[in-house]
């Protein structure tokens, strides 16, 4: 049916898959970002398969010596040399994109369970010592620390607020002008990569209180985990916005970069990482970003030499060496 | 397309990553190498583990691409093996290649992904395809690269339909074109039972498609 195309076909994916193997390593991109799952209780390996199969009479042919030809054309064959070809360019495709961000080990829920367990009840035990010897005491500092976070609260929304308590927040929160003209959640700016100029010390701080971007961060994974990746992006966009450089906010890029590259967005996920890198120069997933960026700059190594002046024992550098060297 | 749930809650914080390493791996031979990359990684060395993740996972995503035939549920897949394989490093005894370790994982995590994603028989899906398919042939200069396209998306919905034993084994050795040893060593079966189920695979596809009318289409 079908042999001149097939030999074609063949040809291709050998073709594809030599080039593939003489492409440069990707990187490991991005972050600990993703962790998905439900604990598995998965074998380690693969367990073994029942062998039905191997019942005796069964009938065993060598597919080593099936002669593919010269039986006649089999339909099969056309499939399989299209679907190979295909395949393989799927994956030589894939290889031009960073990897995705390495995921985070998943950790047993019975472990976690017992974790969680255990450290609760260490603190009961602890509280119950405690107040068991002291609760008068307790109970009045209890009281003290209210009345000092109620006092933190208003000076975060009064101007004059004592310096110590307006101090901790950088951003301060505009709640009134949200609500008469509430801005839309947009990405930060993209830049340039920046050097790694130590950022002001004022912007390190969160701009929103911890509490109130974990409670942001568990929202948006709750519908990433529903499905709804985008509402899942607007509301990590809300922990970056809101966050500064905290690590929250740090770790809500990862996850960010995770959702672009999941919708298969490069340009939105190169446009991410600028944005990080202003943010965090020297982040968790910084060396990620700027081996992502230079693989795109085309700049005749020029990236890479910076990559390999800024990361000089970076994951990239065997790779950015391979990039600036003879040039 | 299904994809797997994000579980924030069940991970483990972990070193930042790339940062430099503990230690240099300075080790020519690619084995040995690996290996004390696997020595380290097995005492919670996250760069030793970037390096791993690194060095295979163009290798294990190739190996699921060609399980599911589609490479954005591939990536999903992959990244749920590694998180499994972080997590069971310590089961790994070294009695087989660290990489043929991971794709046994990737079976599993793929395995798993075909029996959440069973959805009954799809033959309409498939005769609209097979239709597809031969109208895009008959179509005068035709892409080729479009053409493969469709024979892949016929393909995949046909080894749909397979029970997985079956299907694995065609996969490994037909499609992915895996040796006799790899292919059964991986899916812990006899070479003989391989080339048994690989066979029934191929009758049973050649079946369908002739049901499909493929057959008089594709000549």
């Amino acid at each position: 049916m079908s042999g001149d195309l097939l030999d074609g076909l063949v040809t291709d994916a050998r073709a594809s898959l030599e080039r593939a193997r003489r492409a440069v390593p990707p990187d490991f991109a991005a972050v600990l970002a993703k962790a998905r799952a439900e604990q598995p209780d998965l074998p380690a390996v693969a367990p073994e398969l029942d062998d039905a199969d191997d019942e005796p009479g069964a009938e065993v042919v060598d597919i080593r010596q099936r002669p593919r030809v010269a039986a006649g054309p089999d339909p099969v064959d056309d499939l399989v040399d299209g679907a190979r070809g295909s395949i393989e360019r799927m994956v030589e495709q894939r290889r031009m994109r960073p990897i995705p961000p390495m995921p985070r080990p998943i950790v047993p829920r019975r472990r976690l369970a017992l974790v969680v367990g255990a450290a609760g009840l260490l603190a009961a035990a602890l509280v119950a010592t405690f107040a068991g010897v002291r609760w008068v005491e307790h109970a009045q500092q209890l009281e003290a620390d209210a009345t000092h976070a109620q006092a933190a609260q208003v000076g975060q929304a009064q101007p004059d607020a004592p310096a110590d308590v307006v101090d901790v927040v950088v951003e301060p929160e505009r709640p009134r002008v949200r609500a008469s003209a509430p801005p839309p959640e947009e990405e930060p700016e993209p830049v340039v990569v920046p050097q790694p100029e130590p950022a002001p010390e004022r912007a390190s701080k969160p701009a929103t209180p911890p509490d109130r971007l974990r409670a942001l961060s568990e929202q948006a994974r709750t519908l990433w985990r529903d499905g709804d990746r985008t509402g899942a992006e607007a509301k990590f966009l809300q922990v970056v916005n809101q966050g500064g450089r905290s690590s929250l906010a740090e770790l809500a890029w990862g996850d960010l970069f995770t959702l672009a590259r999941q919708q298969g967005d490069d340009a939105r996920l190169a446009k991410r990482w600028r944005s990080y890198l202003a943010r965090f120069p020297k982040g968790r997933y910084a060396d990620d970003a700027r081996a992502g960026l230079c693989r795109r700059a085309g700049d005749g190594g020029q990236c890479w030499r910076d990559y390999l002046r800024d990361f000089p024992r970076g994951s990239y550098r065997a790779e950015a060496s391979a990039n600036t060297e003879g040039r | 397309m299904s994809r797997l749930p994000t579980d924030p809650a069940m991970v483990v914080p972990l070193r930042p990553v790339g940062r430099a390493p503990s230690g240099p791996i300075a080790v020519a031979d690619p084995r040995e190498r690996t290996e004390a990359l696997v020595a380290r990684a097995r005492q919670g060395d996250l760069d030793a583990w970037s390096r791993l993740y690194q060095e295979t996972f163009d290798g294990l995503l190739k190996h699921v691409c060609y399980l599911t035939g589609d490479a954005a549920l591939a990536e999903d897949l992959v990244q749920d093996a590694y998180a499994r394989a972080m997590t069971n490093v310590k089961q790994y005894d070294g009695r087989a290649s660290f990489m043929g370790w991971l794709r046994g994982i990737a079976l599993n995590v793929v395995r798993m992904h075909w029996r959440r994603s069973r959805s009954g028989d799809r033959a309409a899906d498939r005769l609209r395809v097979v239709a597809e398919v031969t109208e895009a042939g008959a179509a005068a200069g035709v892409d080729t690269v479009h053409l493969q396209d469709q024979r892949m998306r016929l393909l995949y919905e046909l080894l749909a339909t397979l029970p997985e034993n079956l299907r694995e084994a065609f996969v490994l050795r037909e499609l992915e074109g895996l040796s006799p040893e790899e292919a059964a060593a991986q899916l812990g079966i006899t070479e003989g039972n391989l080339a048994v189920r690989a066979s029934r695979a191929r009758a049973r596809l050649r079946a369908e498609l002739e049901k499909l009318g493929w057959t008089e289409a594709a000549t």
